[in-house]
């Protein structure tokens, strides 16, 4: 059955979660452009998919990132390149403007993780999702979901204390 | 199996996802419209109704190949002949070939009723014989 006042339920849940979802699109994406494209076109699917009600957050970053894949295997190699070099560009956080300097070195520090870590750590601390859940879109045991997060943050922490002191 | 946030990692969600840049919010601005099932229904019942046409041409055509020797003629004159009829389609299911390409697998039952008419007296003989098959249907959804 469809949310009786699907309007609302659209933007609250855009406003809630749309920034969280750009900010996974946009490490999954090779160019600024193929991010919002990706958000756009996942959150438009995941909605049909629920019939117009509020779609499991799990299932949208699991449908950026299967967008994704199908993006980059579209993609040649040429563009990928011209691509990732527009891809530096956006802000990844909000300015903050007591504390930009940290804001901009999380960023860095997130940049330079392996990808699997920097995946399972947005998906965790920004998307707000479950091991199981984050096991599930990976398409690895949540065990090893867990240990790639642990690695990431004992990363992150050796790159981030100089910021965080 | 999650652990709460320490104050490490409480301290890097406090650093909010930068907003959605205002192009995209305005793509974003209302809720995507809801397909709409017919559109979904309506290649199926083409792929069908296509399917009736194929399965009708199919039994005709197995029927002339299997057609039956001239008779003897010593043995009385009959006239014969038969009507192929499609009485039942059900779908059993969808599987995809080596080049991922989607087929619907379709029984089909159909009947062919033959009717022998002796020459002089037009005694008149039908015998229905009841088939089944299943026949792949090529489909493809939006």
């Amino acid at each position: 059955m469809s949310d009786p006042n699907p309007n609302d339920s659209w933007h609250r849940w855009i406003a809630e979660c749309g920034a969280a979802f750009l900010l996974y699109a946009r490490q999954r994406a090779r160019s600024e452009e193929d991010a919002r494209d990706l958000v756009q076109d996942a959150v438009t699917e995941s909605w049909q998919r629920s019939n117009g009600n509020v779609p499991d957050k799990a299932l949208v970053f699991a449908t950026i990132r299967r967008r994704a894949i199908d993006l980059a295997r579209a993609t040649d190699s040429r563009a990928r390149r011209e691509n990732q070099s527009a891809l530096a560009h956006p802000p990844w956080f909000e300015p903050d403007f007591a504390a930009s300097d940290t804001r901009d070195t999380i960023a860095a520090a997130l940049r330079d993780l392996p990808d699997d870590q920097r995946e399972v750590v947005s998906l965790r601390l920004w998307g707000d999702l479950s091991f199981p859940e984050i096991a599930t879109i990976t398409g690895v045991p949540a065990p090893t979901a867990a240990s790639r997060y642990r690695a990431a943050i004992d990363r992150l922490r050796i790159a981030l204390s100089p910021a965080f002191a | 199996m999650n652990d709460p946030f320490d104050d490490f990692e409480a301290r890097l969600r406090s650093a909010r996802p930068a907003a959605l840049p205002p192009e995209l919010k305005t793509r974003l601005s209302s809720p995507p419209a809801l397909p709409n099932r017919r559109r979904r229904i309506i290649p199926f019942l083409a792929a069908l109704s296509a399917l009736s046409a194929a399965a009708a041409a199919w039994i005709v055509s197995t029927h002339h190949h299997n057609s039956p020797p001239p008779p003897d003629s010593n043995l009385p004159l009959v006239a014969e002949s038969r009507a192929s009829r499609v009485t039942n389609l059900r779908p059993v299911g969808v599987v995809s070939d080596n080049h991922q390409r989607l087929w619907r697998l379709v029984e089909v039952a159909w009947v062919d009723a033959d009717s022998l008419v002796s020459s002089p007296d037009s005694l008149a003989v039908i015998s229905h014989q009841h088939h089944r098959a299943i026949v792949p249907v090529a489909i493809t959804f939006e």
